[in-house]
């Protein structure tokens, strides 16, 4: 799993690459949590590499959607998931709960 | 965490002949890890063993996975499934990933055998086409 980040504008990106599961999802929240401190965040996570990602990838992209909930005028959208990506973020219920572009 | 990469890679191993398209073979590895990962929790107080077997049937296009625990009792086949309607704030993780393999995988059944628990997943195959 490698994970890169890039500023753009207003907005940080993140680019993940391989899966997001029990092994790397922990290194996911670590980078990405370091950038949820501050208020006004207009957050991207790009998963058009990401293979797969298992149930504790849902706990860490959960974790991040409930931050940023708590933050001010701050919002996360989560890009280009692949067709296996969406079918498991659709069968759990969390294409309802995340915005997916 | 150690265990989690040693099966990781026995079962890229195995499917690796298989030439199987990129969605069927992460639904595979998505089932195995969320069973895994719960038989890891749950099954022993301290450690235990874990085995685990791959089946291929080519004559019938799918592969049978078989895990075999003797920790306590536990059938998730039976396990409830989460809310997945349920507002942010009140999402849960817990319970997911049993259900994420039930429904990933085309077959799903239990049983207890010689105080151990046997969770039998099998997967229909599909041949090869160009990966997404």
């Amino acid at each position: 799993m490698e994970i890169t980040r890039l500023n753009e504008g207003d907005k940080i990106i993140f680019k993940i690459s391989g899966r997001i599961d029990t092994q790397t999802s922990p290194e996911v929240q670590k980078e990405v949590d370091c950038v949820l401190s501050d208020e006004k965040i207009n957050l991207e996570l790009d998963l058009e590499n990401v293979e797969y990602v298992s149930s504790a990838g849902l706990r860490t992209i959960l974790y991040f959607q409930k931050k940023i909930n708590e933050m001010n005028n701050s919002c996360m959208v989560i890009k280009n998931p692949n067709t296996t990506v969406t079918e498991i973020l659709e069968m759990t219920g969390f294409t309802d709960i995340l915005t997916i572009i | 965490m150690q265990n989690w990469i040693e099966i990781n890679d026995f079962i890229g191993q195995n499917l690796q002949n298989l030439h199987l398209n990129s969605k069927t073979r992460s639904e595979i590895f998505v089932a195995c890890e969320e069973i895994f990962v719960n038989i890891a929790k749950y099954a022993y107080i301290n450690s235990g063993k874990l085995t685990l077997v791959f089946n291929f049937d080519t004559k019938n296009s799918l592969v049978k996975i078989i895990f075999i625990d003797s920790g306590k009792a536990f059938d998730p086949t039976a396990a409830l499934t989460p809310d997945i309607s349920a507002p942010v704030e009140n999402r849960k993780i817990g319970g997911l990933g049993i259900f994420m393999a039930k429904q990933l995988m085309d077959k799903f059944e239990y049983k207890r055998e010689n105080q151990q628990n046997i969770l039998t997943m099998v997967k229909n195959l599909k041949p090869h086409r160009k990966d997404d």
